[in-house]
């Protein structure tokens, strides 16, 4: 389990002080697919780096496994580290060293890369992240998203407890991010790897996440499971990214009742729109949409609204409810 | 031909010149960087954004490697006369030569090589600290290995100033190229003297420079190289 406690990280110039991260408190399940979202400048990446002290926070403790990191020996936290994977936006593989010698990297560093397991371990990694047959290839030769792959396998080599992901997505193409998110829920899933993730996309967060921060100015605004941030956002910040465009599509006042239908996976077996107006006889319209389907369960947002009466938001929300569809009344 | 360069070649003069050029200079960089390596991984090391910042090392550091790299080679050696009598026991002749070449050598050697390692990617620093590097595995397993090419561009650099300096021996009685072009054909007032031993010069550092430049290139690995190793290395 991972704790920050009170963690606050400053910096200091002679242009004076900027403070990174404030008063941040945070626990992290075992288990856990932890997101931490905010816009860039939030504090973010000063925040993950203060999880394996990369940053040594200015106050506040973390602690990992009932040990606090910022009271440690430094030969201790260099032990602590190779528990705690990382992987980062820009890949930072060793440019010199073919894709298998970068992955056996952290096997060197914990000085257990001579064994014949350390050999099979590399083998084995390979193979999980799909790149066996370019295991004699440099990083120069790879495309981005199997230079991240190389660096999943390289971060998981010494079989790490945790894994912190630094936007570790934000320079792949939408397609190749997907197979990556993918990569790490089968990690998680399949390792009982605990997986932080900073990001600034909430497709991420709604994709694999089961729990999330997010962060604004230095703090953190909001925390919780995924399902319920992502149904009543509370925060300015959380709806900004939640639901971008939803603050455009409710902005108007019409007079008109503005629902907001939350899709969490629960599946509807009815289409709702088309059964909304005939069967209920409401006439509905839609503001804004924003739906997927992953695993065939639909996720998403969307805004609809119709003429303002008592009885058209009985029928409406009864019929919503007893078609489990999470919904939320919008101003 | 002058009589005199007839002479320079039927007694061997040229080629022990040739050969007494080539060994000075190849040992002196040598030494030198058995000095300056260390001394410029000290200085990225110790520098405010370094693996292990320490400013009072990296100061003073960087203000002896400036001094000695200010003072004009021909001054350096007569100041330094005194130091090579006591690292080879005497002031003169090739030997003492080699310690004047090593003493101006090294600082630069040391500021080439901090301009090599600072261009490695401070990403790949970072995630080798967050698999619990040391100080000196991030030195030894990700400076140094990831500046390899730059390091070799450097040392071809490094040699062909440390030739330049050679040329200047003749002053304390040590031999070469140099000392051959000015002692038998500036004060002779043999041009073609001059012009051979200033072609020769070239010549050894055009073979400096391309065997050095093809190493660096070979081991790049961040080249994908040509097609014909590319297909290589995927039939491995």
């Amino acid at each position: 389990m991972i704790e920050l406690v009170n963690v606050e990280k400053t910096y200091s110039s002679q242009k004076g002080d900027t403070t990174a991260i404030e008063n941040i408190n945070l626990s992290i399940n075992d288990g856990d697919i932890y997101g931490i979202i905010g816009l860039s400048g939030a504090g973010k990446s000063t925040l993950v780096r203060c999880i394996n002290l990369l940053e040594q926070p200015t106050k506040g403790s973390v602690i990992i496994d009932g040990e606090d990191l910022t009271k440690v020996s430094n030969k201790r936290l260099l032990q602590i580290r190779q528990n705690i994977g990382m992987v980062f936006q820009h890949f930072n593989l060793l440019q010199q060293r073919t894709v298998e010698d970068n992955v056996r990297f952290p096997l060197e560093i914990a000085k257990k890369h001579k064994s014949k397991e350390a050999k099979d371990r590399v083998a084995e990694l390979l193979q999980l992240v799909g790149l066996s047959e370019k295991a004699k290839s440099y990083p120069a030769e790879l495309s981005g998203g199997q230079k991240q792959r190389v660096a999943i396998a390289r971060a998981l080599a010494t079989s790490p407890k945790y894994l912190l992901c630094d936007e570790a997505t934000s320079a792949l193409d939408p397609q190749t991010t997907e197979s990556i998110l993918e990569l790490l829920k089968k990690i998680n899933q399949s390792l009982g790897v605990t997986v932080i993730i900073i990001t600034h996309e909430m497709k991420v967060i709604e994709k694999i996440c089961t729990k999330v921060a997010v962060i604004d100015n230095s703090h953190i605004v909001e925390m919780g499971n995924v399902s319920d941030v992502f149904a009543d956002p509370k925060s300015e910040i959380a709806r900004q990214l939640i639901i971008p465009d939803l603050i455009r599509a409710t902005a108007e006042k019409t007079g008109d009742i503005k629902l907001r239908l939350i899709f969490n996976g629960e599946e509807t077996d009815k289409p709702l729109i088309s059964a909304l107006a005939l069967d209920l006889g409401v006439s509905v319209n839609i503001l804004y949409a924003d739906t997927k389907h992953y695993n065939g369960k639909p996720y998403g947002h969307m805004v609809i609204t119709f003429p303002d009466s008592d009885e058209a938001y009985k029928k409406v929300t009864t019929y919503l409810t007893n078609n489990h569809v999470a919904f939320k009344k919008e101003l | 031909m002058s009589e005199v360069l007839q002479q320079l070649i039927e007694q061997n003069i040229l080629v022990k010149g040739i050969w007494e050029t080539t060994y000075m200079t190849l040992l002196s960089s040598l030494f030198a960087y058995v000095i300056g390596l260390p001394l410029g991984v000290i200085l990225v090391v110790t520098d405010e954004n370094g693996v292990k910042p320490n400013k009072a090392i990296n100061t003073i550091l960087g203000i002896v490697v400036n001094v000695f790299r200010s003072i004009p080679f021909l001054i350096l050696m007569v100041a330094m006369l005194p130091v090579a009598k006591l690292v080879v026991g005497t002031s003169l002749g090739n030997k003492a030569m080699i310690v004047m070449l090593v003493i101006a050598a090294a600082p630069y050697v040391a500021r080439m090589v901090e301009s090599s390692l600072k261009e490695v990617d401070s990403g790949v620093i970072e995630a080798s600290k967050s698999m619990g590097s040391s100080t000196m595995q991030i030195i030894l397993k990700v400076l140094l290995p990831e500046a390899k090419p730059a390091l070799i561009v450097g040392a071809v650099i490094s040699t062909v100033t440390v030739l330049g300096y050679s040329a200047m021996a003749g002053t304390i009685g040590a031999g070469g190229l140099g000392k051959i072009a000015i002692s038998f054909g500036h004060q002779k007032y043999k041009d073609d003297v001059i012009w051979v031993c200033v072609i020769l010069m070239v010549l050894i550092v055009q073979a400096v420079q391309i065997v050095g430049m093809t190493i660096a290139k070979k081991t790049d690995r961040r080249l994908v190289g040509s097609k014909k190793q590319r297909r290589q290395r995927k039939n491995v």
